[in-house]
Order: structure tokens, then C-alpha cells, then sequence
């Protein structure tokens, strides 16, 4: 078996195991690869007086962030993923409320067609005539209310006798508080 | 260290290569060895460590002999690498920068969209808040012709959906056709405005190019009722004529506007562009009309007009002290069907015609202001009187009798009224038919209002004179001959007619329109005169028929002379056709309701007088819109002594 040997003069030094001194005055030692001084080629360098220290504390600081620098990019990409989800979802119920609001929106506007079909004198004068056999008064007879039968009535309900404006039709003023909040907005 | 040696250790090679021939024609050492064995060389298999070991180490030397030496191809791989990620980060730099703006735009482009958002078109209601006009939302479809791949066929399938006929169907087919390679249409209307069911359907059919889009269509509900009045819209919603057209800029609104990101599958992108401009309603018109009187009313025109065989006919309802008119209709007979229909134009306001004896009130009513006469002044009338030019003949045969203004207005004398307005002078008699609104437009506004035909006095010439005294020889509209007689009935104040009560903003906030402008015309004890001397006409003149059981009625006839096209009142074969009217309010001592009723061209066989053929419609119309108003009948009766059918 061939013992493979380097020449002496690439051999190096190898220093001692890490030993720095904790005064912050001693010379710093470090593992050097520099070439020993050659042996037998005259003065020796004097060595410094080597104490036994103990091992340098790990850093263990700097793991530390970087793992907590790790967790809170981890956990911050997970909340902005979280949000950017619930960002969607909301969008996408804002989305389904919208149209929920403008088919109501529509129904409203053909049930309010309906409605006014129905009430209609095209509609109401066919059906009370064709189908129920009504038929126009033709000679309707008044009666003319006492003094206090008025008063009654108009204490009742504060109209006056033969007010116009009594038994008409009371779709404008519904119409008046909706007409604030409709309109053709998505 | 024995890898760097040059050449080698051909005598080591050989044997382990052996007959297998030389190394680079083999340049797997790895499998060199079972290569070996598989081919039966167990020398091979029994090469000790150390042998194993210098061939190892001989591998890169061979490689670096053939390939080489490998730092400059490492370096220009570095280089190439650097030179690609330089280009690349170029790149990259040059689209966040110079290129960011157009690529942005770009990328905008297919992800944003703008919509218009369409504004309501505001309602129109009566009186009393039913809808007459309102604007629903309907489904208009539409073909991308570049997108449709089978026109004929597209066309097929719609064609019993849509309910078109063949000749429909073809004319769609061409619309959905490509004329050319660079034919660029991109929309084409299919239908417009469909209801729900039939978008459904054609949805259901998924035809390639055929898409939908939500559109308002205006409705109106009660069918034909008041339709000359409210006017019509295009379907785009711009007023054409009516109301619609006079209000467009009030009931339209302003179109608002959505900017959104969407993704590919129509959705809103969260956090993404999203602008919203919400679109603004236009204002709703309340109108003055009364919608169930305005149904009885057109009913009992035509009925009336079909039952004495006229042409047509009009009917004005106001009420008195506001000017509002509470029901407008308007009738003509089809000449193709000979049916009669309610008329799609507004005659009432648009249409002139020669008001006849129901003018003389103003004559009569002038005299009394100025002080010419009072209702028991008396004039010796014949019955033929030359005035100018021209001999007269009062309609009914008389002897030459001495007659009141009373008389004269209640028994309807034209020679009569020429001799009052004779003494009263042509100035002032233009000035008080001015001021009775003959001549000027009503202030309604509507669209295509006449302001008739009233000469000023120094142009009268001939008989003019004389014939304006009783209402032939100047023209008005229905709406200003009832406005004249409500003059009387409002105690002598001329209110303006108007049809529009208020407005009900987009906050819904209702906002009454102005008050009609008024002024007055005559003293309110001359209104009151002649509001007796009407009485007569009811109770014992020519409008008998206009009687109401528990009302008292005011009210004059008129039959006049229509004007035909080429001039003069008589045709070729010597007939004359007529205006057959009567205005008249109610009730007289307290009125509430002016009613104004005028039959276009009854027969001329005796039955074509106001008094016969429009005065029992104006009880029908008048009895419905006092029961309408509840309006309380006279105390005491209201009647007149005189029966309608008696003499």
C-alpha cells in the first residue's frame, strides 16, 4: 500500500484549535494557513503565551431572527392570503347582493306594472260589467247629511264633506319615499 | 495529485480495457466493470482496490483530453449566462418602465369595463298617483354578425321564439349576415325590449353571436287612455310627441357610469379598479287629469260621436278656480273603418275650429263691462238683418221682436249679437276676445298648440265685423273656447289651463308646479250677470239638454259653420258641415267643473245644433265628474222650472 508524503517544504503548520482570548488587549489568534517558518532556517518566532479559554458561545441570536424573520414572513404571507380570500369572497357576495338588489329592483318595477294593469279602468270596467253584471248608476240619489252628522264626520276623520281629496287613489305618496332609494345603480 | 500527471499509465489502461479497444471509445469508466463482467471477463471482477482506484483517478485526465480544458468553457458559459440574465433583466427593466404605461394599458383594457348605467325615465301620474307612463325593464337582443356562424340558421331559430314571420325572418337573416371579409359590423338589433320569458328562450338557445342586454321600455299602463295627451317615446326613450315630447328634458335623467376590473369569468376583481357614477332618475310629472274621469270621458265621446253619426269630437274638463284640466278627449272617426277611435292627436289643444254662438258670451259679457248694456236692455231684433254687405238670418225663425240681452244669448240670436257687438265697437270687441284668451296660446305648452285665428279689428273686413260677435270668422282650439266660458264661471278671472300639478324630484320631494297665471277680465258682478243670463240658456234657451238633476247648470250652445280647405263654408253641392258645441259650468252658483263639449261634423239633417248633440254629453260628462270630485248636489234642487224637453 502506497503512504503518500508531501514534500517538507509545502508542509504547514497547523494551528491550534481556535483560542482567542477574551481580553479584548490579547493578540488575536487564528488558524492561519500561512507557511510555518521553514525548521532549521534560524529564529523561530516567539509564541505567544496560549491560555486555555473557553469555547466561544454560539450566535445563536442571529438563528433566532432569521427564524422569526422566517415565521413572520411565513404568517404574514399566510394573513395576506387570508385576506386576499376573504377580500374575494366579500367581492364576490358584494357581487351576488348587487344583483340580488337590481332583480329585486326589476320585480319591483313589473309587479308596480302589474299593479297599475290591475287598477286600470281598462281592466276594472270589463270586470265589473262582464263578469260580476255591475252596471253604471244611473240615477244615484243623494243624501245631504245634518249639521252634526258633518261635524262627525269631519272630527272622525278631518276631512270635510265633499273634500276631493278624500278616497283618491294613494299611490304617489308610497311612490314619493321609494323613488329616494330606487334608482338603476348595479 | 496523480490526475494531474501528463500522459498516463497506458499498460494499466490496456489491461483494464483489454480487447474491449481503446478508452475513449468507451468513456463510461463507472460501467466499464460490469460491462466487463457481463461480457465473461472475470479478470475484471477480481481488480484489486488499488487498480479501482488509479482508474478512477484517470477519468478527468482523459475528459480534459478530450474536451479540453474546461475553465474557458466555464467562464463562457459564465459569460453567456450573465450576458442572458443582463438581457433579461434589461428586459424586464424596460417593461417597468418605457413599456409599463402602453403594456398597463393594455392589460386594463381587457380587464376593465365601463357600463352605462341607464337612468329611469320619470313616471307620469294623474292626479291622484295612478301611473300613466312608466318605464320598465325589458331585454333587447342583439347579434355580433362577425360571431354568427350560420345567419340563416340563427335567424330559423329565432324566428319562433321572436314570432316572426318568414319575410322577418329573412330580413334578420340579412342583418346577421357578413357582406364581405371586411364587412366590420359588430352589432346588429335582433328585437329590442322582450319581456323576460322570451329573453329566456333565446337564451336557452345559446346561439354563437347572439347576446342580451337589459333596456327600459316605456309603458302605459291604462292602454289607450289619455294617449293624445301623454304623448309616445322611441325606444330609445326620447320623447316623440305629448307630454313626453313638451317634459323630454325634465323626465329624462342623467346616465350613470360603472368602471370595474373583471376577471375572465365576468366577476368583480376584489381590490381592483371600481368607479361608480349611479345614474340620476329624471323627475316625475303629476299631472291634473283625473284618470278614471278621463276613461268615462273618452268613453262617453265616442260613444256619443258613434251614436250621432259624427266625424269626431273633442271634450275639455277644467276645473274651474285652478284652470287644471281634469280630462282631455279627443275622438275621430277611422275613414277606413269607419269606427270611431280615440285620437292619437291632441285635437283639443292642436286643432282649430270656429267657436260659433258659445263666442257670444264674450260679446255679451263685454257689452255688460263696458257699460253698453245690462241684462235687461233690450234691442228690437228681425229675424233677417242686413249687416255690410250681407243679409243675416237668425237660426231660429222669429218675429221682429223686441229682446233682451237675456234673450238675445239665451235664444242664441246672431242678428241679435251683431247688434250688440255693433254698438260695443270693433276695438273693444277684439279686446275683451283677447283677453277671454282668443288668439294667444293657452300657456299649456303642449306641443303643436294653436293660438287659433283672431284678426286684429282694423283687419276686419266685410262682414267680419259683425260675424266675430258670434263666433264665426275667428278660430280657437277647444282648450281656449273653455278656458273663455270658465272666465265667467271663475267670477270674471281668465286662469290659464295647465295639465301639469307638480313634480317629484329625484329625492322624491314633490314640488307643485306654478299657479296658472291669471288675470281679470271682468268685474265680478258682470260675471255674475252673465252667469244668470246662462242660467236662462239652461233653464229656457237652447241648451235645454243640458239640464242636471240636483245642479244648476250655466252653460251655451254653439253650432258653427266649419271652414272648409278651399275657403268658404259650402261645398260644391251646396252643404255646409258643422261644429256642434256647448260649454257650460257647474254648479252655477258655486262652480267647481267647466266643461266644454264640441262634435265635429254631426249630420246636417236638423239634429247637428249644439244644443241637441252635444249638450246631453256634456250632462253625461259633467254628472261623472261631479260624482268624481263628490261634489255635493244643490241645495234646494239647483234645478230649473223648465223641463229639458219642454219649449
Amino acid at each position: 500500500m502506497a503512504v503518500l508524503s508531501l514534500p517538507l517544504r509545502s508542509r504547514r503548520i497547523l494551528a491550534p484549535p481556535v483560542a482567542v482570548s477574551r481580553d479584548a488587549t490579547a493578540p488575536q489568534l487564528r488558524p492561519t494557513d500561512a507557511p510555518a517558518p521553514r525548521a532549521g532556517r534560524g529564529s523561530r518566532l516567539p509564541r505567544p503565551r496560549l491560555t486555555v479559554v473557553e469555547p466561544a458561545p454560539r450566535r445563536r441570536t442571529i438563528g433566532m431572527v432569521v427564524a422569526a424573520l422566517c415565521a413572520v414572513i411565513f404568517f404574514g404571507l399566510l394573513g395576506l392570503t387570508a385576506v386576499q380570500v376573504t377580500l374575494a369572497q366579500n367581492q364576490q357576495q358584494l357581487d351576488r347582493i348587487n344583483r340580488e338588489v337590481q332583480d329585486a329592483r326589476d320585480y319591483y318595477d313589473r309587479l308596480r306594472l302589474a299593479v297599475a294593469r290591475l287598477q286600470s279602468p281598462d281592466y276594472i270596467v270589463p270586470t265589473a260589467t262582464d263578469r260580476l253584471g255591475m252596471v253604471p248608476a244611473t240615477a244615484p240619489v243623494y243624501l245631504t247629511p245634518t249639521g252634526d252628522v258633518v261635524n262627525y264626520v269631519a272630527a272622525a276623520t278631518g276631512l270635510a264633506v265633499g273634500d276631493p281629496t278624500s278616497g283618491t287613489g294613494a299611490g304617489r305618496p308610497q311612490w314619493g319615499q321609494v323613488k329616494e332609494i330606487t334608482g338603476r345603480a348595479p | 495529485m496523480t490526475a494531474r500527471r501528463p500522459g498516463g499509465e497506458p499498460g494499466r489502461r490496456g489491461k483494464a480495457q483489454g480487447s474491449t479497444g481503446p478508452a475513449r471509445k468507451n468513456p463510461a469508466p463507472k460501467n466499464r466493470a460490469s460491462a466487463s463482467r457481463a461480457r465473461g471477463n472475470p479478470a475484471r471482477v477480481t481488480r484489486a482496490p488499488k487498480e479501482r482506484a488509479t482508474a478512477r483517478r484517470a477519468v478527468p485526465q482523459r475528459l480534459a483530453r478530450v474536451g479540453g480544458r474546461p475553465r474557458p468553457r466555464l467562464v463562457a458559459v459564465l459569460v453567456f449566462a450573465l450576458a442572458g440574465f443582463a438581457l433579461l433583466l434589461g428586459r424586464v427593466a424596460l417593461l417597468q418602465t418605457a413599456e409599463a404605461a402602453g403594456f398597463r394599458a393594455a392589460g386594463e383594457a381587457q380587464r376593465v369595463r365601463t357600463t352605462t348605467l341607464p337612468a329611469d325615465r320619470g313616471a307620469i301620474f294623474d292626479r291622484n298617483g295612478y301611473e300613466l307612463a312608466i318605464s320598465i325593464p325589458q331585454t333587447t337582443i342583439w347579434a355580433d354578425p362577425r360571431l354568427v356562424l350560420d345567419p340563416a340558421g340563427t335567424a330559423n331559430a329565432l324566428a319562433p321564439v321572436l314570432g316572426l314571420d318568414a319575410e322577418r325572418t329573412a330580413a334578420l337573416a340579412e342583418r346577421l349576415t357578413r357582406s364581405s371579409e371586411s364587412d366590420v359590423r359588430e352589432f346588429a338589433y335582433v328585437a329590442r325590449q322582450v319581456d323576460d320569458a322570451v329573453a329566456e328562450q333565446v337564451d336557452a338557445l345559446r346561439l354563437p353571436g347572439i347576446s342580451t342586454y337589459p333596456e327600459l321600455e316605456r309603458f302605459q299602463p291604462s292602454e289607450d287612455l289619455a294617449r293624445s295627451i301623454i304623448g309616445s317615446t322611441d325606444p330609445d326613450g326620447k320623447g316623440t310627441a305629448g307630454l313626453e315630447l313638451e317634459f323630454d328634458e325634465l323626465l329624462t335623467g342623467e346616465p350613470g357610469e360603472l368602471v370595474r376590473e373583471r376577471g375572465e369569468d365576468g366577476r368583480t376583481i376584489p381590490a381592483g379598479v371600481y368607479d361608480m357614477v349611479p345614474p340620476t332618475p329624471g323627475d316625475d310629472l303629476v299631472l291634473t287629469l283625473d284618470r278614471n274621469l278621463q276613461y268615462v270621458t273618452e268613453r262617453l265621446l265616442v260613444a256619443q260621436v258613434e251614436a250621432v253619426q259624427a266625424r269626431g269630437g273633442m271634450v275639455v274638463v277644467m276645473e274651474t278656480a285652478t284652470g287644471d284640466m281634469l280630462a282631455m278627449a279627443n275622438a275621430r272617426r277611422n275613414p277606413d273603418s269607419g269606427r270611431v277611435e280615440l285620437a292619437s292627436a291632441n285635437l283639443a289643444v292642436v286643432d282649430t275650429y270656429e267657436p260659433g254662438s258659445v263666442a257670444k258670451i264674450v260679446t255679451a259679457a263685454a257689452a255688460l263691462e263696458e257699460g253698453v248694456a245690462t241684462p235687461q236692455s233690450t234691442w228690437v231684433i228681425p229675424a233677417r238683418q242686413k249687416f255690410s254687405d250681407h243679409v243675416f238670418t237668425d237660426a231660429a225663425p222669429h218675429p221682429t221682436e223686441p229682446m233682451t240681452l237675456a234673450t238675445i244669448i239665451a235664444k242664441s240670436s246672431n242678428i241679435g249679437t251683431m247688434t250688440v257687438s255693433r254698438d260695443l265697437g270693433a276695438e273693444k270687441q277684439e279686446q275683451y276676445l283677447r283677453a277671454f284668451g282668443f288668439g294667444v296660446r293657452s300657456g299649456l305648452g303642449f306641443p303643436g298648440e294653436a293660438e287659433g285665428i283672431l284678426e286684429e279689428a282694423e283687419d276686419w273686413q266685410g262682414t267680419e265685423r259683425y260675424t266675430v260677435a258670434y263666433g264665426q270668422g275667428v278660430a280657437v282650439t277647444a282648450v281656449q273656447l273653455a278656458s273663455a266660458m270658465n272666465t265667467i264661471a271663475n267670477g270674471g278671472t281668465y286662469v290659464s289651463p295647465r295639465l301639469v300639478r307638480s313634480t317629484i324630484g329625484r329625492d322624491g320631494q314633490e314640488v307643485p308646479a306654478p299657479a296658472s297665471e291669471s288675470h281679470v277680465v271682468l268685474s265680478r258682478p258682470v260675471a255674475d250677470e252673465m252667469t244668470q243670463i246662462l242660467r236662462e240658456v239652461v233653464c229656457r234657451g237652447t241648451g235645454k239638454r243640458a239640464q242636471i238633476d240636483g245642479y244648476t247648470v250655466a252653460g251655451k250652445t254653439g253650432t258653427s259653420y266649419k271652414a272648409r280647405d278651399s275657403g268658404g263654408y259650402v261645398d260644391s253641392a251646396g252643404r255646409k258641415k258643422y261644429y256642434a258645441s256647448f260649454a257650460g259650468f257647474v254648479p252655477a252658483e258655486s262652480p267647481r267643473l267647466t266643461v266644454l263639449v264640441s262634435i265635429d261634423e254631426p249630420p246636417g239633417s236638423g239634429d247637428h245644433y249644439g244644443g241637441l248633440v252635444a249638450a246631453p254629453l256634456f250632462v253625461d260628462v259633467a254628472r261623472e265628474a261631479l260624482r268624481s270630485l263628490q261634489v255635493p248636489p244643490t241645495v234646494g234642487g239647483g234645478t230649473c222650472d223648465v223641463a229639458p224637453d219642454q219649449p
